[in-house]
């Protein structure tokens, strides 16, 4: 069981890592808006990619 | 007397910043001299100790923050605050010698700045109070506009070493967000690191179970003590400033029992680790913290949900429009929307939103207002209807003279009051705060009680027991049970179109049990409509709707508006020798023949020899109708029949009202025969007619001395006093300016049946606001006699703390997501 001596430190660094990796996250405003993205891959695309599609039939016609 | 000796390092007295050149800045303050780092600082310091408020460096924690240089350059700044165009939005000008505003305030980071700024600022002569918010940072001053100017007080405020800023929305929302991201972090922290801990304890209860290694065991409580000391002095912080700051304000806060439970788990496992004996806390440590925090990360959250519920608005305004220059060649021109002047024309595309509000002048089309009024239905409008900022153009291009635009909209202020309604601590929430002040004194009673009894008496566990009892006993649920349920219930409402702009308007709400309703514009459309035509002669209703049309064109009167909605500018023949009689009727050529329009007098009086029907009289004289006749020379040709319709909602909303247990009366201007034939149509339980604004008051006053709880709605112009009398009022607002509306809600929603909804709705609030608080208190109730009793370990109290706290949560979010009514049948409101 000694190897728990190795073990936990590492897990300790591991966990030292992960919360800083989460600060960055909450510093770098991931978690500001957390329902806009998931509507957003909805919506502005299809708009855009339609008004080009018309856009195209339009100047081809 | 000299300051230390050279050689040593010196702080400046004001910040603790370290002072380059002794001897530079140097100030007498209470009997010493004191350096200064520069001459920012120093003149603070004077400020301070000028004012007699040293006392402030003997009481602060934490030494001041450093003053910016260019204070003397900002006094330029501040100035700009006292054009009233910048303060429309934040200072309220209560009368002419009272003015109250809201601060944000930078810089303070102990109680000692509180108290420095609230007296300091009180000293001044023409500001009678400063009140500031330590948890928001807002600072709430009432002054004399005539002695002070709000550039006097930013500069103040400023000459102490602090900074206050307006205190707007966009300010707020980012203390919000900072606040947010901070708790989330910590949160976070405790996540992580109590998930290790947790790890490590399930290793170590499985060890008391099996046998352990005796240094194993001794290592793993170690590295649990390390784990949980981050949680202890990072996550765990706020609950420590919380409770030292409510105990010096004398007051028994949430936060003092979550403190000394915490303290007293960690030390006691503390003291285990070290000597290696006896029983660790540290998971238990490690999820109270966590949970606490997530139930404070739930209210948050809701908080600013609610507090943005109404700011997708102004976002959706757009910051240009196209003005109209030449109306004849459609020239426009891209101009910002703040410069548009009221009585220009803006041309408004499809699909996009409306920058202000205004009249239609040209085109029909048909506007979303969903965002405004919760209405998804887009509404059709045409020439002479009004459109306000902030809907969107669904059809056609249409040009809009403006009529307000910026903070004048409706939907500015809206936001006002959403604000003013923010900052509102609703009495309910006062009393419940009160309640679990009173209960956490108990609370630490009841704990010492045990400590000194369990200690006396040997109880081996006594240290276990007291723990458990500060951890299951702190009333989070408690505290939580009214906020989040008022704040779910009036997010829910805003989304029907009835925002609450004073928060006892809920509350209220739920007690209703009489309605009064103002008849024009609130059960009525408030416009006359043409409801029906009657042609009489070889001509059909279309024809003569046409040349009454051409014969009203060049009048205002109601009648002619409604004439005009009907038949389209195109379709109007043309007309000469108008001549009209005021009050009476027109006459004129339509295609070489002369016409006339008008009342039956007015038509006998121009032509005695014309011939009457009675059954076409019968119709003349229809109580709820105003006829008017369209006749040629010699003889009649069609009966035009107007009523100021009923809204399509409010048969079902009286209905309801009934069927809710609540009594309705209604109040009105017009004759007796016509609001009592309508009171008998919707089924109204008492009349009163002819009433002017202020016999409109006195029928209220009546009304609230019984037993009754009144609720008054109306359109908030003719009938305020009688609204502002009433327990509750509510303005029916669509087009007018509401800035001059002073009601505890405001209906934006144009189906009047929305109120029945919301009566429902507050009363589910009440409802589970009274389950939150019983279950809360049972909570209580019973897990502290078992806690007192011994059979609560430290680890299962967390979990119940916890679980209660969920418990209310989830029962409030219940209000937000119920959408019971079905959607109103929408009625477009056209006539004929």
């Amino acid at each position: 069981m000694e190897i728990i001596y190795l073990l936990i430190p590492l897990s300790i660094i591991l966990v030292g890592l992960i919360i800083a990796g989460f600060f960055w996250a909450v510093n770098s405003g991931q978690f500001d808006d957390l329902e806009g993205p998931a509507y957003r891959i909805l919506q502005d695309q299809d708009e855009l990619d339609k008004r080009r599609e018309s856009d195209k039939d339009g100047s081809s016609s | 007397m000299l300051p230390e000796t050279i050689n040593e390092p010196i702080d400046c007295y004001h910040c603790n910043l370290p002072v380059i050149e002794a001897g530079q800045f140097q100030l007498l303050v209470a009997d010493d001299m004191r350096e200064f780092c520069c001459a920012g600082c120093m003149a603070v310091s004077e400020t301070i100790n000028g004012s007699g408020l040293s006392s402030y460096y003997r009481q602060r924690e934490r030494p001041a923050i450093k003053p910016d240089d260019e204070s003397s350059s900002e006094i330029n700044q501040f100035r700009g605050f006292d054009h009233a165009s910048v303060q429309a939005d934040w200072v309220q000008n209560l009368d002419e010698k009272t003015s109250e505003a809201a601060f944000l305030l930078l810089g303070i980071n102990c109680a000692a700045c509180i108290w420095l700024i609230e007296t300091y600022l009180q000293k001044i002569e023409g500001i009678h109070s400063a009140q500031i918010n330590f948890t928001s940072n807002q600072m709430k001053v009432v002054w004399n506009p005539q002695l002070v100017k709000v550039s006097d007080i930013m500069l103040a405020v400023a000459r102490i070493g602090y900074q206050a800023q307006p205190y707007t929305r966009e300010a707020r929302y980012q203390l919000l967000d900072a606040q947010r991201n901070q708790l989330l972090k910590r949160l976070g922290v405790a996540a992580a690191l109590g998930m290790q801990v947790m790890v490590l304890s399930v290793a170590l209860y499985s060890g008391d179970w099996f046998g352990i290694d005796e240094n194993i065991a001794s290592f793993l409580r170690r590295v649990s003590l390390l784990l949980v000391l981050p949680i202890l002095v990072y996550s765990a912080k706020p609950f420590f400033t919380g409770a030292v700051m409510s105990l010096r304000s004398g007051r028994a806060g949430m936060d003092v029992p979550i403190s000394f439970g915490i303290l007293l788990a960690f030390f006691t496992s503390f003291w285990a680790t070290v000597e290696n004996s006896g029983e660790v806390y540290f998971d238990s440590i490690a999820m109270f913290v966590f949970f606490i925090l997530g139930a404070r990360y739930i209210e948050l959250n809701t908080r600013i949900r609610s507090s943005r519920a109404i700011e997708p608005l102004t976002s959706a305004l757009p910051v240009i429009a196209d003005r109209l220059v030449n109306t004849a060649a459609n020239n426009t021109q891209r101009i910002p929307v703040a410069e548009l002047q009221s009585g220009d024309l803006v041309l408004v595309k499809p699909g996009s939103v409306v920058p202000v509000d205004g009249q239609i002048v040209e085109g029909a089309s048909s506007f979303n207002e969903s965002l405004l009024s919760g209405e998804s239905h887009p509404l059709v409008k045409k020439i002479g209807e009004s459109v306000i900022a902030g809907s969107i153009n669904v059809e056609q291009v249409v040009t809009i003279r403006v009529s307000q635009s910026g903070d004048k909209t409706v939907l500015s202020s809206i936001q006002r009051l959403a604000d003013r309604a923010a900052m509102e601590k609703p009495r309910i929430t006062q009393i419940a705060e009160a309640v679990a002040g009173w209960f956490i004194a108990a609370v630490l009673l009841i704990a010492l009680l045990s400590l000194t009894s369990g200690f006396i008496g040997g109880n081996p566990d006594w240290l276990a027991t007291t723990i458990a009892i500060l951890i299951v006993s702190c009333p989070c649920a408690l505290s939580l049970a009214t906020p989040l349920a008022l704040s779910a219930g009036s997010n829910a409402m805003i989304e029907k179109g009835l925002f609450v702009a004073r928060q006892h308007a809920l509350e209220t709400l739920a007690r209703v049990n009489h309605v009064v309703f103002d008849k024009t514009g609130t059960l009525t459309n408030g416009e006359l409509s043409l409801v029906r035509v009657r042609a009489l002669a070889e001509l059909s209703a279309a024809q003569c709707t046409a040349i009454a049309t051409a014969l009203e064109s060049q009048s205002n009167h109601p009648v002619a508006h409604s004439l005009r909605l009907h038949t389209g500018a195109a379709m109007t023949p043309a007309v000469s020798h108008l001549k009209s009689f005021t009050g009476a009727g027109v006459c004129a050529r339509v295609e070489r023949r002369n016409y006339y329009l008008g009342s039956a007098d007015f038509l006998r009086e121009q032509n005695p020899g014309l011939k009457v029907d009675p059954d076409v009289q019968q119709d003349w004289y229809q109580v709820d109708k105003i006829s008017i006749l369209l006749a040629d020379q010699n003889r009649l040709l069609a009966v035009f029949m107007f009523s100021d319709e009923i809204k399509p909602g409010a048969m079902g909303l009286i209905d309801t009202l009934r069927r809710q247990g609540i009594r309705t009366t209604l109040l009105s201007g017009d004759r007796h025969q016509l609001v009592e034939h309508m009171a008998q149509q919707l089924g109204i339980d008492s009349v009163y007619a002819k009433c002017q604004p202020q016999q409109k008051a006195e029928v209220l006053e009546r009304l609230i001395e019984g037993d009754d709880i009144v609720a008054m709605v109306g359109d908030g112009i003719n009938d305020a006093p009688a609204l502002s009398l009433a327990h509750l009022s509510v303005a029916v607002a669509r087009d007018i300016n509401l800035s001059s509306v002073n009601a505890d809600m405001v209906m934006i929603n144009p189906h009047i049946e929305v109120l029945s909804n919301a009566i429902t709705q507050a009363r589910r609030t009440r409802w589970v606001i009274r389950q939150n608080v019983i279950w809360a208190l049972m909570y209580n109730f019973s897990a502290i006699p078992l806690a007192f009793m011994g059979l609560v370990p430290p680890w299962l109290a967390a979990i119940g703390m916890s679980l209660s706290s969920v418990v209310v949560v989830l029962n409030s979010s219940r209000l937000s997501r119920l959408k019971p009514d079905p959607k109103p049948q929408v009625n477009q409101g056209t006539p004929g």
